[in-house]
């Protein structure tokens, strides 16, 4: 299946239902593709948006590598489901595929307001490209993901 | 014009609007439910409409000055 969605902004940005995995509560948030990242993560300050805290003593933590160094990440189970971009509807979410992934990292120094989505997700895809906007070129992106 | 594309239109329709500020809007009505930078206040807003059964999407619109090298 081909899902084709319209970038959000100038980033090849999409809405993604992040769901918890224990509750089902479903957020559509912005996540950035991210082909540099290993792993999918989110901002940690936003764990609270899909019911999630970072502070439980239950939740495991481990550390991070990226351009701002060395940062603390809470580990969360969340899933994420791309919506079928043509036959969803006002009323009617129609989920085009769903990730294996079932946890994600909410990381201290991630300061933006969208999530990465990164390589272990990707890799569950039989494709993924990002095309400029012929009229628009480094505005608007294409995005096409085969699944 | 797809729901998706709609819903994007309105994404940004609510960017201008709430150029500094989280913002939290339904999924189906495509209204701005909540808006501010206090976290709580958005998440218990997200929580209840998913109470409803409704779905809600929460952005911001990324600051002009912003450029990512993540």
């Amino acid at each position: 299946m081909l899902l084709k969605y319209p970038s959000v902004g100038d980033k090849p940005l999409l809405f993604v239902h992040v769901e918890d995995v224990a509750t089902r509560n479903r957020t559509l948030f912005p996540m950035l593709l991210d082909t540099g990242a290993d792993e999918t993560c989110f901002p940690a300050a936003y764990a609270v948006y899909f019911g999630h805290n970072n502070l439980a003593p239950a939740v495991s933590n481990k550390f991070i590598h990226g351009v701002g160094g060395k940062s603390t990440a809470y580990v969360h189970s969340v899933r994420l489901v791309l919506i079928d971009p043509v036959k969803s509807s006002n009323n009617s979410f129609v989920s085009a595929w769903s990730s294996a992934l079932n946890k994600a990292s909410f990381v201290t120094s991630l300061n933006m307001s969208m999530g990465l989505l990164g390589r272990d997700v990707m890799a569950e895809w039989k494709d993924l490209s990002f095309a400029p906007t012929p009229s628009r070129r480094a505005s608007k992106w294409n995005i096409t993901i085969h699944v | 014009m797809t729901y998706y594309e709609n819903l994007i239109k309105h994404v940004h329709t609510a960017m201008k609007k709430h150029p500094r500020s989280p913002i939290v809007m339904t999924t189906d009505t495509f209204e701005v439910v909540a808006s501010g930078k206090n976290i709580r206040k958005l998440s218990s807003a997200i929580k209840k409409y998913g109470d409803q059964g409704r779905l809600t999407a929460v952005f911001q619109k990324p600051s002009a000055n912003q450029t990512f090298i993540y």
